[in-house]
């Protein structure tokens, strides 16, 4: 690392990452596609020594000969040897492609650059290229040729100015993409210049997609060269070109075929070759600084997923002032398929009920599960997770036995949904009125003219203030606080018996918070339904929620009513998220922390979770699975807990 | 060195439009901050709270009005005037995910503003660099890993330590913690004060969370619509509010101690 010092303070070479080469060596295909340009380059540059005869040395005794000893590709209609000519052919068209590919990138990732950190170059840039990309390139190649004597070079150039245009437009999208980024911001706090910046932060950041482009532009510029001399213009004959090879071939192409094969099939090879190595090269740069592949996921894991059930009343013993059972899930278990195939848990034997009208909090901070578990409850896991054990009553009837259709069935009627972001529920091309109408229709079969009517009542029902305008106006013209209103309408629009919400006002102001939280409260007493608050703030919880759940790495760790949680938790987790508050830190002193964080799913211990983070560990902690204790009023997952004679005694 | 650290006078700030009007962010906004003192700036979205970050940081153009660091009007200051004023004044960005550059190892990003500065050779850059680490309590090799690698929480010490190996005398927060679950915002609220204690920073603390304001902060800016509506210590702005605009702002706190619960009786 010392010796490192002298050029590049404070770090070397990144130790244990390979570099740039081994990276894209390591893909086959790009690996391939290197090792081809690599040996046609060789081959163009070598012709003189490698190339078994002279480009224009005619064997007249072999004309149009198939593959030899003497001519492995066979010959021309002049007895020229094919091999060779491919060869001294692949010189005007390898410096046709660099020509073409440095103007181009001279010029618009300079300009592409400019246009995206400097707003006046962007008001003369973007303009001028929208009016160089409608000018056609043939004619202007064609005039080149013949101002410039028919110099290839010249009309590559002119090929790279006419194609920088549509790669100004893709560096000024990315950099402005970049641009936008906090870093860049904190780069001109330091004192660094627009140029700075560009050079520093920018331009390493979008070298992915402008490699790919440029491929694709070597590509298009071999294409171009290959036709015009195709045409006869370029490369004077009786010079070899592939272009030239091809107008041979097409020429005898009733005599004689194979010529055309080998020629098409070089030409064909180094434009995949060249898009290939651009994908790679852009692949192995981002792996540079992308984060590692996943570590190896840990079969440990696993073997808690049949862990002990957890403390929870009998089905026959609600007592008859309980409302009944809504919502029931037994020993959820939610997986994703891991690197090695097996699955990995990311929720684990959740297990707790929910009577109608009742509201439950799930807190937990993010990696717990909880919006998993949510979202299982929904039917809508994410592409590829399942739910591998357990169940999910709702009236009754086990969800996750249910079809497609049944399940989608439930969602709306009898289960609804609000989310973090409202905005994304709404589809910017309708009023919020033909939203909520659509939901009625969908739900009740109303017809149009009362789905419309029930709409506006929906909306005043959310205590939208004036829900007739609200009803017209189109969801970028809803502040948050509105649109998440406008989002609550739409869940209510089937008449659920549960809501689903899920950080409903983590996105939201302060003040707005409290008045959604309120609505909330005053939706349950009206219309009687149950909600299931998923949210990361105590504060949100007890406002609204009579029981909460907390859940850690997968597991609910601690149930029971929100207050007693708050006021006497019984699972070190608990008490240490609630320390964490610093609306209960006293200003001055250090609020207690958990050292640590969250372990992620795969990386779960066989014993308590919490272990690794917890202050009253003991040995006993680690061996085993912990099962929940309690009553089945108020139960956690700890050692701790005094574990009840009868976990049904119930007050 | 008599006077405040930071003294904001009458400073507005106006957006111009292509069409029509421009958005006034700031209106004649003025504040202090002490040597080493935390200064919580409260408001909502759209409130300029974080426009009033960025006119100290130079990062908007200001309309009127002044800006004095250390008895040194920097109002307008130009290029090599901001570079000189990075060494004194230094930011932490909410996003701990976009506030450090993906394609750079830390110890590249952490280096980068001394190299800079041009005043300190590569050793003593790279001393620096590690013991600012080891101040935010992460390990040495750190230096050669890439932003991916760490979780929100640790990119957040990183952001932190980019601020300090500066040493500077103010650092503005905007949001520095909202992104975080609760245990590691405690984990940063801590480092925060503890570098304050050790190294006599000053903070101007951007936030929409009175709580975590309220835990922090010496005193208490409360901006509305582009203005200041109230400001004070911090604990007698909280405990006796007097515009209406931070009295509905404390009541709109969802407490934890405060349950209110709708259970049904037995």
């Amino acid at each position: 690392m010392t010796a490192a010092i002298g050029t590049e303070p404070a770090v070397g070479a990144p130790s244990g990452r390979p570099g740039l080469a081994r990276r894209l060596l390591r893909r086959p295909l790009a690996a391939g596609a290197l090792l081809y340009l690599v040996a046609i380059v060789v081959l163009a540059v070598c012709a003189p020594i490698l190339a078994p005869h002279g480009p224009q040395e005619s064997d007249l005794a072999h004309v149009l000969a198939t593959p030899s000893a003497d001519h492995w590709l066979g010959t021309d209609s002049l007895g020229r040897d094919i091999t060779s000519r491919l060869m001294y052919g692949a010189r005007p068209a390898l410096i046709g492609v660099l020509v073409t590919v440095v103007v181009a990138a001279a010029i618009a990732i300079p300009i592409g650059l400019a246009a995206a950190l400097a707003g006046v170059a962007d008001r003369i840039v973007s303009p001028l290229v929208d009016l160089l990309m409608s000018i056609p390139a043939i004619v202007v190649l064609l005039m080149v040729l013949a101002t410039f004597d028919q110099s290839l070079v010249a009309a590559m150039a002119a090929l790279g100015v006419l194609t920088a245009p549509g790669l100004v437009r893709v560096v000024r999208a990315a950099a402005l993409m970049v641009a936008g980024e906090p870093y860049v911001a904190a780069a001109r706090v330091y004192g660094f210049g627009r140029f700075a910046i560009a050079l520093r932060h920018v331009l390493p950041r979008i070298v992915g997609p402008v490699l790919v482009n440029l491929s694709l532009v070597a590509a298009t510029a071999l294409l171009t060269e290959t036709g015009l001399n195709f045409l006869g213009l370029g490369v004077h004959l009786p010079e070899a070109s592939w272009g030239g090879m091809v107008a041979d071939a097409s020429a005898v192409m009733n005599q004689q075929n194979w010529m055309l094969v080998p020629t098409g099939a070089v030409i064909a090879c180094t434009v995949i070759a060249l898009v290939l190595f651009g994908d790679g090269i852009r692949d192995a740069t981002a792996e540079g600084w992308a984060r590692p592949v996943a570590p190896a996921r840990t079969k440990r894991s696993r073997d808690t997923v049949k862990g002990v059930r957890p403390a929870r009343r009998g089905a026959g013993a609600a007592p008859a002032d309980r409302p009944p059972i809504l919502l029931r899930v037994d020993g959820l278990t939610v997986a994703f398929p891991g690197a090695d195939g097996r699955p990995v848990p990311v929720v684990q034997d959740v297990s707790f009920e929910l009577g109608a009208g009742q509201t439950l909090g799930i807190v937990g901070e993010s990696g717990c599960g909880k919006t998993m578990t949510g979202r299982a409850l929904l039917g809508l896991l994410p592409e590829g997770a399942r739910v591998t054990g357990g169940s999910i009553l709702v009236n009754g009837a086990d969800a996750t036995a249910m079809s497609r259709r049944e399940r989608a069935g439930l969602r709306g009627s009898t289960i609804a949904f609000v989310s973090q972001e409202p905005m994304a529920a709404l589809d910017p091309l309708f009023t919020v009125g033909a939203h909520i109408a659509e939901a009625v229709r969908t739900h009740t079969g109303a017809g149009r003219a009362q789905a419309r009517e029930r709409a506006v009542r929906l909306l005043g029902r959310v205590r939208l203030p004036d829900p007739d305008r609200v009803a017209k106006m189109y969801p970028h013209q809803l502040s948050g606080g509105m649109a998440q209103r406008v989002a609550i309408a739409l869940a209510l629009a089937g008449g659920p018996k549960l809501l689903i919400a899920d950080e409903p006002t983590t996105a939201l102001d302060v003040t707005v918070q409290a008045e959604i939280l309120r609505l909330l409260g005053t939706l349950r007493r009206e219309t009687g339904m149950a909600i299931l608050l998923i949210s990361h703030d105590w504060g949100a919880v007890s406002e609204l929620c009579e029981r909460t759940l907390v859940m850690y790495a997968g597991q609910v760790v601690e149930s029971g009513p929100t207050a007693t949680i708050i006021t006497a938790p019984e699972h070190p987790y608990s008490e240490g998220l609630l320390a964490a508050n610093p609306q209960l830190g006293t200003p001055g002193t250090a609020l207690r922390v958990m050292p640590g964080g969250v372990p992620s799913p795969g990386e779960w211990p066989p014993g308590c979770h919490f272990a690794a983070r917890c202050p009253y560990v003991m040995d006993e902690c680690t061996a085993h699975p912990i099962a929940m204790a309690g009553t089945a009023e108020h139960a956690g997952r700890c050692l701790r807990v005094a574990p009840s004679p009868k976990i049904e005694a119930r007050p | 060195m008599t006077g405040p650290l930071l003294s904001i006078d009458d400073l507005t700030v106006r957006y111009p439009r292509r069409r029509g009007e421009p958005v006034t962010a700031l209106d004649g906004v003025s504040l202090t901050a002490g040597h080493g003192r935390t200064v919580g700036l409260v408001g909502e979205s759209g409130s300029g709270k974080s426009t009033l970050g960025k006119a100290i940081l130079g990062l908007v153009p200001v309309s009127g009005g002044s800006i004095t660091f250390d008895g040194r009007d920097i109002t307008r200051a130009g290029r090599r005037e901001r570079r000189e004023l990075s060494s004194q004044i230094q930011v932490v960005f909410q996003d701990p995910y976009g506030s450090l550059n993906p394609v750079k190892p830390i110890g590249r990003t952490l280096a980068e503003p001394l190299r800079v500065q041009r005043t300190l050779d590569a050793r003593a850059i790279r001393a620096r660099v590690l013991e600012t680490l080891e101040r935010v309590g992460l390990p040495a090799t750190t230096v050669d890993r890439y932003p991916a690698e760490f979780s929100g929480g640790q990119r957040q010490r990183i952001a932190i330590a980019r601020a300090l190996v500066m040493r500077p005398r103010l650092i503005v927060c905007d949001e520095p913690v909202s992104a975080l679950d609760l245990s590691l915002q405690a984990q940063i609220l801590n480092l925060f004060n503890e570098l304050k204690a050790d190294l006599g920073v000053a903070y101007l603390f951007i936030s929409h969370d009175l709580g975590v304001v309220r835990y922090l902060a010496d005193d208490l800016v409360v901006l509305y619509r582009g203005s200041v509506v109230e400001s004070g210590a911090t604990q007698s702005v909280y405990d006796r509010p007097r515009a209406g605009y931070t009295r509905r702002l404390i009541a709109a706190m969802p407490r934890a101690t405060q349950v209110t619960p709708h259970e049904k009786g037995p």
